[in-house]
């Protein structure tokens, strides 16, 4: 019974590890000094999630690296950065996926969220995989413009969940668009 | 001709610099705020050639600054100063300020802020210059647009003033004017550290400020050049030392020369 329970316990662990953001790398923009910056450092440093980040001030650039077993939320990196007083120029994040297929407008429920694959050709991915966030507030105004030409769906410009997501997703629920 | 020669050598300065700018002025503020959920406190002492009076008058200004959020900002600030009396309180104000735009990229912006300030004050009233922050009741409501490019900061302002007699019965001089109309234009630049590598690295800034009143109804005016420099530690705290001087100007004033020392710590998301 001991086995079964430390079985079960094992392959628990290896899902969560699964469904687990383990790291960001953050561009923001709208700053140069070192004042700016770190208060950005202190916002994102706040956040419940975040373990740990390092700073390339010169290159505004934060790489984050986020605590096992808590669920990673984009949006609350954005509220981070802005509430500093900046923007979000570029975020890349580092997950490793379960085996997935995905092609363009797939929808997937990952780490707590669903994520909608933009710009991508049909593949299979698995493993450590790196993804930029490319919704509005993640992306400069004129990638928001290219990525939504490749797009029919109204959920990128909203954010949320509209009558286009056909894949069980309920209506207003958030979706992060993606790309690799 | 001292003067030009003044504003020729401060010119030729920041022009041929080649690093970098900030703007966190020391005589205006930038369109930009302080961090969301953020303190600040800001303990300026202003020290001014009062020549009306013979004296050298200190001017105490200590500031609590809060970032409400991205957006808003708000100062509440206390006014003493020893002119032609023991130095005690005389007054205190309220500024906010409010970005109404922002257009951000890496490494460069452009905002836009609205501010009001108001304030109401017990001294007495010698002067023919306005000055909500420091010396008279009243209010003044402005707006900011700053641009930062490759870390070059410009960033110039435009202000409504309107005052009303002080506290204590220190009324206006019949013949003085009742509004001004503020402006400023300021520029900085970084010139240390040469490349970034630590939050502890200490920043040195360099700023050029000119600070203007009109008086449209008795027609005077003055125009202050403001060089300064600025010490940034641990990129929390500063440290500004400023000079101003009256380039021009045809009206009464508490002084044409004055010195500014100011120390200002960052307390970040403790709200």
């Amino acid at each position: 019974m001991k086995k079964v329970i430390i079985i079960v316990a094992l392959i628990l662990s290896t899902i969560q590890s699964f469904a687990q953001i383990q790291s960001a790398s953050l561009t923001a923009s709208g700053l140069t000094c070192s004042m700016c910056s770190k208060s950005i450092f202190k916002a994102l440093e706040k956040l419940p999630s975040v373990k740990s980040v390092d700073v390339d001030i010169d290159k505004s650039v934060f790489t984050i690296q986020f605590k096992e077993g808590v669920k990673v939320v984009p949006d609350d990196i954005e509220k981070a950065v802005t509430g500093a007083g900046f923007a979000v120029a570029s975020l890349k994040m580092t997950a490793v996926f379960p085996d997935t297929k995905i092609a363009k407008d797939t929808h997937i429920d990952f780490a707590g969220a669903t994520y909608h694959f933009l710009n991508v050709e049909p593949q299979s991915i698995s493993g450590q995989k790196t993804f930029t966030v490319v919704d509005k507030n993640f992306v400069s105004t004129a990638e928001f413009r290219r990525f939504k030409k490749t797009t029919d769906m109204k959920c990128y410009e909203s954010g949320k969940a509209e009558g286009c997501c056909t894949e069980g997703v309920a209506k207003g629920t958030r979706i992060y668009h993606i790309t690799l | 001709m001292k003067k030009i020669k003044m504003l020729g050598f401060c010119c030729c300065l920041f022009i041929t610099q080649k690093s970098e700018a900030q703007e966190l002025f020391n005589f205006a503020e930038p369109a930009s705020n302080m961090p969301a959920k953020s303190l600040g406190i800001r303990l300026t002492n202003n020290v001014m050639d009062e020549k009306h009076l013979g004296q050298t008058t200190q001017q105490f200004l200590p500031e609590l600054m809060w970032g409400v959020s991205k957006r808003l900002m708000l100062h509440a600030e206390g006014i003493a100063n020893n002119s032609g009396t023991p130095f005690r309180f005389i007054g205190a104000g309220v500024y906010a300020k409010y970005r109404i735009y922002t257009q951000d990229k890496v490494h460069r912006h452009f905002r836009m802020a609205a501010f009001v300030r108001a304030a109401f004050n017990n001294g007495h009233v010698h002067y023919q210059e306005l000055e909500v922050n420091g010396m008279n009741t009243g209010g003044e409501l402005g707006f900011i647009a700053t641009q930062l490019l490759h870390k070059q900061a410009l960033s110039a302002s435009l202000s409504y003033e309107q005052i009303g007699n002080n506290g204590n019965g220190n009324t206006i001089h019949t013949g003085n004017a009742l509004r001004a109309i503020n402006y400023t234009l300021s520029t900085g630049r970084l010139i240390l550290p040469k490349q970034y590598s630590s939050y502890k690295q200490t920043n040195f800034n360099l700023m050029l400020e000119f600070l203007g009143q009109y008086q449209p109804e008795p027609g005077l005016h003055y125009l202050d050049i403001a060089p300064s420099a600025q010490f940034i530690i641990h990129s929390q705290t500063r440290i500004d030392i400023g000079f101003r001087h009256q380039l021009t100007g045809s009206m009464d004033r508490m002084a044409t020369n004055s010195a500014m020392l100011r120390v200002e710590h960052l307390l970040f998301n403790v709200l």
